[in-house]
């Protein structure tokens, strides 16, 4: 009989260079590394039937992401945390290893955090851009969708935006919608600022910190 | 770890994850604690390296010293080249982001005579000089490996030293003597003169060559002490040698991405085209036992859910019987698949075929290399006609309905009914699958024909052969094509123009060097990649140098003449080569091995002598 487990793991470092699928792929070696009993898909070519209800894009980092899998024997959860921990490579570690409460389709928000610097700006000056596109009427920007390419408004999509800046870097956070009904991430909304302010962007990182359901309550 | 201005770099390159490291089972140190740091670099990108064995035996060879660290570093792509020479950071080692020029040694393994151009480029872009005779101190130390190095002439003015053969011994013994000379603050050529007593050990600058008036060799003379004759060294237990019992997994997707497991160094069927059969002699085996360990060790290391059983002709392995009942239970068990690669047509069988298919059903490849019974006796390519249909017929019976098969076209005594051969053994082929009664409905069969074009190379009976000239190879590929007379086959080949400077490189002499150069000054690098390759720049460079590349493709060479490798010693005797290469005139195949020893030689580096019973079967 399996027991479907929800596992959150972190995302940062050597890591945040590598895309969904290398996740995907570095996962499964980890799980074997760590002798979790996982259930093995059926069929010729058998692998460990693992699952993301939200894949990260490139070059984000991830305080806590899902990962779902069925546990096929007899572990305890704080057991497999340990394994999976000793297992893992630098950038990626286990944070929780819980039993899930929501299915994926939940997911309809995120928490994102940013770090970045325009182009010949230092900190104050680029986190000034950034309150000027808060205090702007709207964001616009071409999104890509089925169809081809559409023009959206931003700012309506972004929920419970801090800006602010110390000496190396301004910063800001938002919650934006993720999820199957809609996405929105911050690179499409840094790249909207650059084009209404026309500037460049210069080293920035950015970090999803929690998934949230419809009711803005974290996602379990 | 990361150098600052690499994190933005990364976001705007190709492929990011193949500079940052961080990978499993890399090893880092702490750089104040070892006496030896070791740059290992592979001249191409990541995803071939990481994909190289010899590699992987090596960096954890070196890491399970604690005196010594060694790191790997891969040829950054053209975009992240131009990136760090626009922000100045140089070549830097994976584990720690440092510099290489600070290292104490910089290896490259020189596998393809077209990645040559990488080496000197990664020099370049490490900041350290790229020719031997502008680095004046004792490190960096630049040396090079791999089967390259059987003839390294043209890379002599950028090497320190080559190491020749098998390096699991030989390279701790150069780090050793390293280490002594680096606390008595010698000269570099204080270290390079007691480097070239090492057995294995091959100092360019310790070796003079003239040359006479028509461009032959008329002498190689060592000095200093040097030998004479430098032979390569073998690792004579495979049984007992190191073998990783991890390996690094890599984040991203590689060419080949899974663990990898040695079952025998060398070849006992002595096909004359092929230069790896002959400079991995004598042949050495790996028992079941020890095999099924270190498979079972390197998955769980590692988490890899494939292993590969390499060597140079898998299906030769004496005690396949054995092993392979013991790895099926592990692998059923763990849920480990198999990859059985390079596998003969003439031991194909019913029993082997089943073993393969248990786990997964990849395509299936053979290499009959001719396609005309003659020409493969030329060759000595011990394949009749019968036993290429029989294996097929094993193979469509068991359920499989696409092949590849590998040719060569233009090797010596070919005629075009030769070329033609090719496509009318793959008519037969494809005229088996059809007569087959038990042939599964409604589908058809696809037979691919891969036909590279041969190269002559050194410590082969063909090492005097000419190649055949650019124009003759394009005419033979237009004969083939026009041969094809179905559309279940399908032909590719190589470009004439790239192997035609596989084949100058491959038995050139030091005078090639400084076309290498030259072409890299100008811009060619990436050369094994089709979309890098530049042949008019190389030919320019040629013209620049004055020097002929026919010279060395295209020339039959004389028995006598002294070859620019022949103060080299791979246990192949130059007797046995040229009995060898008369009988490929006469259509004369010669039996392997452990059929009758045909004397090459390859048994006097265990210590026997020529006249004894085949070293092949002293397991």
């Amino acid at each position: 009989m399996s027991v479907p487990v929800r596992l959150w793991f972190k995302k940062d470092k050597s890591a945040v260079y590598i895309s969904h699928l290398d996740v995907n792929r570095t996962m499964i070696r980890v799980i074997r590394r760590a002798g979790i009993p996982v259930w093995y898909t059926e069929g010729f070519n058998k692998h460990a039937y693992i699952t993301f209800p939200s894949p990260l894009p490139l070059f984000a980092a991830g305080d806590s992401e899902p990962m779902d899998f069925k546990l096929d024997g007899d572990m305890s959860l704080s057991e497999i945390k340990q394994r999976m921990n000793d297992a893992c490579p630098m950038g990626l570690s286990v944070v929780d290893v819980t039993l899930p409460v929501l299915k994926a389709v939940d997911i309809s928000n995120a928490k994102y955090t940013v770090h970045l610097l325009f182009e010949g700006m230092n900190a104050k000056q680029s986190a000034e851009i950034l309150s000027r596109a808060k205090k702007a009427d709207s964001v616009v920007t071409m999104k890509r969708t089925k169809k081809g390419q559409k023009e959206i408004e931003l700012k309506q999509y972004i929920n419970g935006l801090r800006i602010g800046f110390d000496d190396d870097t301004a910063m800001f956070e938002a919650i934006l919608p993720c999820g199957n009904a809609l996405n929105i991430g911050p690179a499409l909304i840094i790249e909207a600022i650059c084009q209404k302010f026309d500037v460049k962007l210069g080293e920035y990182d950015i970090t999803r910190n929690l998934l949230l359901d419809k009711n803005m309550k974290p996602f379990a | 770890m990361l150098n600052p201005k690499l994190k933005k770099i990364l976001t705007q390159i190709q492929k990011p994850g193949r500079y940052c490291g961080g990978e499993l089972n890399s090893v880092v140190k702490d750089k104040n604690k070892v006496d030896v740091r070791f740059a290992f670099c592979f001249p191409d990108t990541y995803e071939i390296g990481m994909s190289h064995l010899g590699m992987k035996i090596l960096y954890s060879l070196k890491n399970a010293r604690d005196d010594v660290w060694c790191e790997r570093v891969f040829a950054p792509w053209v975009d992240m080249e131009r990136a760090m020479r626009e922000n100045d950071i140089p070549l830097y080692g994976l584990e720690s982001g440092d510099p290489i020029k600070d290292f104490d040694f910089i290896g490259f393994t020189l596998q393809y005579e077209l990645s040559f151009n990488n080496v000197l480029n990664m020099l370049d872009l490490a900041s350290v000089p790229v020719l031997a005779k502008d680095r004046h101190s004792l490190s960096p130390i630049v040396m090079m490996g791999g089967p390259c190095v059987c003839n390294p002439e043209p890379m002599c003015d950028f090497a320190d030293l080559f190491v020749l053969g098998e390096g699991e011994e030989v390279n701790m013994e150069l780090i050793d003597l390293y280490k002594l000379h680096k606390a008595k603050n010698s000269s570099k050529e204080e270290f390079l003169k007691e480097a070239a007593r090492i057995e294995g050990v091959y100092v360019p600058s310790l070796y003079d060559v003239e040359y006479n008036e028509d461009g032959t060799i008329n002498a190689v003379a060592a000095k200093d002490g040097a030998p004479e004759k430098v032979t390569k060294r073998i690792i004579a237990d495979m049984d007992k040698v190191f073998y990783p019992k991890e390996f690094v997994v890599p984040f991203i997707d590689i060419v080949h991405d899974r663990a990898m497991e040695e079952l025998f160094r060398g070849c006992i069927r002595g096909c004359r085209f092929c230069q790896a059969g002959f400079i991995y002699r004598p042949v050495r085996e790996k028992s079941p036992d020890v095999i099924a360990d270190q498979c079972r060790a390197l998955c769980q290391n590692t988490g890899y859910e494939e292993i590969s059983l390499t060597s140079l002709s898998t299906s030769d392995y004496t005690r396949l019987s054995e092993l392979l009942p013991k790895l099926i239970e592990w692998s059923d068990d763990e849920m480990v698949s198999m990859s059985l690669p390079s596998l003969r047509v003439d031991n194909f069988s019913q029993e082997l075929l089943e073993q393969i298919q248990r786990i997964r059903k990849t395509g299936l490849t053979f290499a009959p290399e001719a396609g005309t019974q003659r020409l493969r006796d030329a060759i000595n390519k011990n394949v009749t006609e019968d036993e290429i249909m029989n294996t097929c017929l094993t193979a469509f019976n068991g359920g499989y309905s696409s092949f590849k098969l590998y040719f060569m076209m233009g090797l010596p005594t070919e005629t075009y009914d030769d070329v033609a051969g090719i496509a009318e053994l793959a008519q037969r082929v494809v005229n088996l699958y059809y007569d087959n009664p038990n042939k599964p409905k409604g589908k058809g069969v696809a037979v691919t024909c891969s036909v590279a074009v041969f190269v002559p190379k050194p410590f082969t009976p063909f090492q005097w052969e000419p190649q055949d000239t650019i124009e003759v190879v394009k005419d033979k590929q237009k004969h083939l094509v026009s041969s094809v007379r179905s559309k279940k086959i399908n032909c590719n080949w190589h470009d004439a123009k790239i192997s035609f400077l596989e084949a100058v490189i491959a038995r050139g002499d030091r005078r090639v060097g400084a076309v290498i150069y030259d072409a890299w000054l100008h811009g060619c690098k990436f050369d094994g990649w089709d979309d890098q390759f530049k042949f008019d720049t190389w030919m320019e460079s040629f013209e620049r140098c004055k020097i002929d590349p026919q010279f060395y493709a295209n020339r039959r060479r004389s028995f006598d003449e002294i070859l620019p490798w022949d103060h080299l010693d791979y246990g192949i005797d130059k007797a046995f080569l040229i009995r060898e290469a008369k009988k490929a005139y006469e259509a004369k195949t010669t039996p392997h091995c452990r059929i009758q020893c045909s004397g090459c030689g390859a048994n006097k580096l265990k210590g026997g002598r020529t006249d004894e019973r085949s070293c092949a079967t002293l397991v």
